[in-house]
């Protein structure tokens, strides 16, 4: 098979010998059983052969061992069960010019009987491809190394602020105690005043430190533990309003409540998640008009809202209003962290419940729902 | 997920006896598809795909106990317990063949006879053993596949995940009867090529049959003659088959071969 270059060639020539020996990429085809049949010059050549070596030998031993085994184990098999196979990355066998890479694709030729007639294969010379792969691979390798560092330098600071919060409030929990020790003693009209402000200022910090413990719990995975018991869900709600009535004796919050069925839920996380939506409304909301708590239990869901009118949530804002450390506006809020729609969001989550929220030029309002089903009567730490 | 959803177990023909498929490395069930059909009358066929091929749960594939065929086998015993069936003839190509040998090893009350479609109980060359491969070629397949230089781009894989429904592959399917996710395909042929199990063929009481191909790369002929010489009820058959696949590429030879065996038992 010593191909020459028949000598009057012209480009649109229909020499199929040419084309097939003289092509790009390489050629070859194999009997219904692999055996090959023939190979073009091109192959031969990556191989430093010459065609008629071939004949005779099966596909695989074209190729490095790897691609030989893989070809005998993936691709033989996928010929027969499929009829093709594309775009696969093997190795020639190393000739002396190293293992090239190549990509083959193949098909196998079906009779009237639908028995394999042959198969054919093509082969493309993939060198510069094979690196730019291997770039990316490096370029993807490195890439999750320094996530899984970032993630653990995350992890690392969010312990430290996990055991932040836990230590500050001993020695808190000391100065609330004296404090409170010191107003049962018969004090002065200037030292009751000095104590107010040790014990508001302190109630805040106690505050806040639970509120950054409950959003390290929630960012280390293990989410807010909560234990759901059964509550008269309508008493719950008066209590926090009224809670809250004390706060701001001048602000009104109207109620309505549609309760149907009883519910469990974690009482301390569920008046933790709707006081800090009414103090939001009262905060933010205007003040000319009462602030709206409203429940729904039905069969399936129960759901809690508040509403208050005013000026609406920024479009920006919205879409960061459940995030960590976001306050509306550069004023300090009541709790001082931007943690409190976060934990919010946390519990409702904890409750497998939502908590969303809608804002326009008429109302904002909250809302958290939860299905009825739920929660799991133990614990739930997820 | 239990036994049957876990190796995407396909349980089809009438009979009383049990015949079972168990797929080799590269591929899944659908590999029998020439094989089976022949004796869905007469056998009741069960096939499955091993945890990390096909449709298997790839959530159940654990990286420990899939490091030896032992983990393997254990699964094949848990789908006959599943299935409630036993006096099974089992089917099992390449490595397969192996993992069917250490299922009846523990569990011989299981099978009534195994057939070995183009085995291995060691790739690797040693004194006195011919099984096709040195260290060092086999070292060098493990390493193409630790680079990503075999097989389809890694970009690819996803792909071929969470497909519960083979009949409706759709185009973006196609490759994926032998295509499985590049971790998972790297630690079954660690598994597969280093392991050496030639010492439990002298323990095997189950009759069995040996089908071995005269020219084939991943088991050569001396591998067949070795192992019908150690174990002690084997009848090994030469084929004329070629390759490593003789249920693909010479379905009606090997169908004759298991089934004239099969009146002989």
């Amino acid at each position: 098979m010593n191909y020459k270059l028949p000598p009057d060639l012209s480009p649109l020539a229909k020499d199929f010998e040419d084309f097939f020996e003289t092509s790009l990429c390489g050629f070859v085809i194999t009997d219904g059983e692999g055996k090959i049949v023939s190979v073009n010059r091109r192959t031969a050549e990556w191989l430093s052969s010459t065609p008629d070596q071939f004949p005779g030998k099966r596909f695989s031993d074209l190729l490095a061992v790897g691609g030989r085994i893989y070809f005998e184990t993936h691709l033989w098999p996928l010929l027969r069960m499929q009829g093709y196979f594309d775009e696969v990355a093997v190795e020639l066998a190393n000739s002396g010019n190293g293992k090239i890479p190549i990509y083959i694709n193949g098909y196998e030729r079906k009779g009237d009987n639908n028995q394999p007639l042959f198969m054919r294969f093509t082969l493309f010379k993939a060198s510069d491809r094979r690196l730019y792969e291997e770039n990316l691979q490096i370029a993807k390798q490195l890439a999750e190394a320094r996530l899984n560092i970032e993630q653990k330098n995350a992890q690392i600071r969010e312990q430290f602020i996990a055991v932040l919060g836990h230590d500050l409030r001993n020695p808190l929990g000391g100065i609330m105690s004296a404090a409170q020790l010191l107003a049962g003693t018969g004090v002065n009209e200037r030292e009751e005043r000095l104590i107010n402000i040790i014990q508001s200022g302190s109630k805040r910090m106690y505050e806040m430190i639970n509120n950054i413990m409950d959003f390290a719990r929630g960012r280390l995975g293990g989410g807010i533990p909560i234990n759901p018991v059964v509550v008269d869900l309508e008493k719950l709600l008066h209590q926090i309003s009224d809670e809250l009535k004390v706060v701001w004796p001048d602000r009104q919050i109207e109620s309505n409540f549609e309760i149907g069925e009883t519910i469990a839920c974690d009482p301390a996380r569920i008046s933790q998640l709707i006081s800090n939506l009414l103090a939001n409304a009262i905060t933010h909301g205007s003040t000319e008009t009462p602030v709206f708590l409203k429940a729904l239990v039905n069969e399936t869901f129960w759901e809690i809202s508040v509403i208050n009118n005013g000026s609406p949530i920024s479009k920006e804002a919205m879409a960061r209003v459940f995030h960590p450390f976001h306050r509306e506006g550069a004023q300090s809020s009541k709790n001082g962290l931007g943690l409190g729609l976060y934990i919010a969001a946390e519990i409702a989550k904890a409750h497998n419940g939502i908590l969303t929220v809608t804002s326009d030029d008429q109302q904002t309002c909250f809302t958290f729902r939860a299905p009825l089903a739920n929660p799991d009567p133990s614990p739930i730490i997820a | 997920m239990n036994v049957i959803e876990r190796n995407n177990v396909i349980v089809k023909g009438s009979g009383a006896n049990v015949m079972m498929f168990a797929h080799g490395f590269g591929c899944d069930q659908n590999m029998w598809r020439f094989v089976c059909p022949a004796f869905e009358a007469d056998y009741k066929i069960v096939l499955f795909d091993h945890v990390g091929a096909g449709s298997s749960d790839l959530s159940a594939y654990s990286y420990k106990k899939y490091a030896n065929l032992d983990g393997y086998a254990h699964d094949i015993i848990e789908i006959a317990s599943g299935l409630e069936v036993k006096d099974i003839v089992f089917v099992g190509h390449s490595v397969s063949a192996i993992m069917g040998l250490i299922a009846a090893d523990i569990a011989p009350e299981l099978f009534k006879s195994i057939i070995l479609v183009s085995p291995s109980p060691s790739y690797i060359n040693d004194e006195g053993y011919i099984g096709g491969f040195n260290r060092s070629e086999i070292d060098e397949l493990l390493e193409s596949l630790e680079n990503n230089h075999l097989g389809w781009s890694m970009a690819m894989a996803p792909v071929i995940m969470g497909n519960p429904d083979r009949k409706e592959l759709g185009d973006e399917l196609s490759n994926s009867f032998c295509k499985t996710d590049p971790e998972i395909a790297k630690h079954f042929a660690r598994t597969t090529f280093l392991t050496d199990k030639r010492d439990i063929l002298q323990h095997v009481q189950v009759p069995s049959l040996i089908l071995q191909c005269s020219n084939d790369i991943i088991a050569p002929v001396e591998v067949g003659h070795y192992m019908h010489e150690c174990m002690p009820d084997s009848k090994l058959v030469i084929m004329n088959a070629t390759g490593h696949c003789p249920n693909l590429s010479a379905p009606e030879e090997t169908i004759a071969a298991i089934t004239s065996y099969l009146h002989e038992l």
